[in-house]
């Protein structure tokens, strides 16, 4: 545990000056920023939705688990593994005193930190974006529903999880930014066409995020129940990555 | 006598390349041991043998009295493969901030190596703006973390300009005279290493070629005869016969003998009805004997 804390901290001074920021602050900015304009300028256009506030939160929501996050995932994890190449550190990092798994795991951890900074910053967003919106008395925007807001912020970061474990080690076998792009995009479309065909979707890495999708059915309560599954393929995303990870550098060249 | 590492028949292949072949070694601890070979001699492979990187086909191998790689092992070794790894983003004191937080070492560490390394002014620079013998020595300091009783250098001078050569043989002599760590650096030239190496091993095409202190390969002061005939397979064997200490280089035989043996020499090689075009004494050159180290089957 001490390996990891420790391994951890010198993880995060690795984020300094780094492009691999950039999608994560880049991702929530853009993507609320895109939809607030769209909001804005829609005028009575949005009273078709009623109440506006929630399907603010809606909309932001689906995209954000449908594309923006699969693909700022994708980039975030490619460029910090692209980054550990470019400096030569795999050589220097794996003799240092500390267990090969650690290192699988810290990278892990290291994105999934950066996820949920993402996801909080796209709620502070949204928060900041609806209630600008609520100044537009034409748009009818409503109160703010923050249960609402907390569920789908909840539902956000686990669905994101599974992604983590599946893009962290995806560079491992397949480096390049345009090869983690197409998978992102064609694994999450994927995944939206088998909606609903069949619960093993579940084992797909963007799976639950996909579950999204259906927010807009307000009948629908987000699907909870789909959560353990999720969770149960990023743990064995990360276990499979962190026994790959010490084999792939074992037999390296 | 204490060895820092002892590997026996240690062997890694890559498909049909042999990389290393039944490599005996046997590093003392407090010496600075150069190891030689050219380019594609199996020196990187075995560095990274020895630091539990690769493993190996076939052998074992002892560092620091653990297998390559054992954690024990690890926390007493710094090293430097290939390249110094830096991050080029960061400042060169949150380069060593890393290793630092890695290793679990006191703060204190980061001005000790600095000031080894002689990077205290720079520390705070991007390591985007360093000159080639400053990312040298910061990877040196990477490598000092921690006080190691093991430094494995592959190829540490590379790059550098004879000045940035000085500077680094001087600190790696000054390291060894100060803390007595045991200092493994390879390189592919022996001028490069001869001066601040007491101790030598010459690797070629995987196999191990010499393996002792560096006069042991030829006191610079002695002196040989270079012999040049018709035949020389023929004149080879004839000197061996007759007892001579000889060996190949460039298509001259190098006899191990003073001046005045000279005689004897040639008047053996005659009779015996090979056609001898020249005879010289000549000083020995360490190079020479390295490169006919190379040269042997």
């Amino acid at each position: 545990m001490t390996a990891l804390r420790a391994c951890f901290s010198a993880e995060r001074i690795k984020w300094r000056r780094s492009w691999l920021i950039l999608p994560i602050l880049l991702a929530p900015l853009c993507q609320t920023g895109l939809l607030f304009t769209v909001f804005w300028f829609s005028e009575f256009r949005v009273h078709m939705f009623r109440p506006g506030f929630l399907f603010w939160l809606e909309l932001n929501h689906a995209a954000w688990n449908l594309v923006v996050m699969p693909v700022a995932v994708a980039m975030m994890c490619e460029l910090s593994w692209e980054q550990e190449r470019e400096s030569r550190a795999w050589k220097h990092l794996l003799i240092q005193p500390v267990p090969r798994n650690i290192h699988y795991l810290v990278k892990v951890l290291s994105h999934g930190s950066l996820v949920l900074l993402a996801q909080a910053l796209l709620a502070m967003l949204m928060l900041i974006g609806g209630f600008l919106l609520q100044t537009q008395p034409s748009l009818q925007m409503g109160p703010l529903p923050l249960g609402t807001l907390i569920r789908f912020s909840g539902f956000s970061v686990l669905s994101s999880l599974a992604v983590v474990a599946f893009h962290t080690w995806l560079p491992l076998r397949a480096s390049g930014i345009w090869v983690s792009l197409a998978v992102a995009i064609v694994g999450s479309w994927l995944t939206l066409r088998l909606l609903g065909t069949s619960p093993m979707i579940l084992a797909l890495p963007w799976g639950l995020a996909i579950q999204m999708s259906q927010v807009f059915d307000r009948w629908r309560v987000l699907p909870w129940a789909y959560v353990p599954g999720s969770l149960l393929a990023a743990s064995a995303l990360t276990v499979l990555g962190t026994l790959d990870f010490s084999k792939h550098h074992k037999s390296m060249s | 006598m204490e060895f820092a590492i002892c590997s026996q028949g240690l062997t890694r292949h890559f498909d049909a390349t042999h990389a290393v072949t039944e490599l005996d070694l046997q590093i003392r601890e407090g010496a600075i041991t150069a190891f030689l070979g050219p380019n594609g001699a199996g020196k990187t492979t075995t560095i990274s043998l020895l630091l539990g990187l690769l493993k190996a086909d076939r052998g074992t191998c002892e560092v620091l009295g653990h297998p390559p790689g054992h954690p024990a092992a690890l926390a007493n070794l710094g090293a430097m493969v290939e390249s110094p790894a830096l991050y080029d983003h960061l400042t060169g004191l949150e380069n060593l901030e890393i290793t630092r937080l890695m290793r679990n070492l006191p703060p204190a560490e980061l001005n000790r190596v600095l000031k080894v390394v002689d990077l205290t002014h720079e520390a705070r620079r991007p390591v985007l703006t360093y000159s080639m013998g400053m990312r040298q020595r910061l990877g040196l300091a990477l490598a000092l973390m921690g006080q190691p009783k093991l430094l494995l250098l592959d190829e540490p001078i590379n790059g550098l300009d004879p000045v940035g050569i000085q500077e680094m043989r001087e600190l790696i002599r000054s390291l060894s005279w100060e803390t007595g760590v045991t200092v493994f650096l390879s390189s592919h030239l022996l001028a490069e290493v001869e001066q601040v190496a007491t101790d030598l091993v010459v690797i070629h095409r995987g196999r191990l070629r010499y393996q002792g202190p560096i006069g042991g390969l030829g006191n610079p002061n002695s002196i040989e005869l270079m012999v040049r005939v018709g035949d020389p397979q023929k004149a080879l064997s004839i000197l061996e016969r007759k007892g001579y200490a000889t060996h190949m280089a460039e298509g001259r035989i190098l006899v191990q003998a003073s001046e005045l043996a000279g005689p004897q020499i040639a008047a053996c090689l005659v009779n015996e009805g090979c056609d001898l075009y020249e005879l010289v004494p000549q000083k020995v050159n360490l190079e020479d004997r390295f490169l006919a180290l190379l040269e042997e089957p």
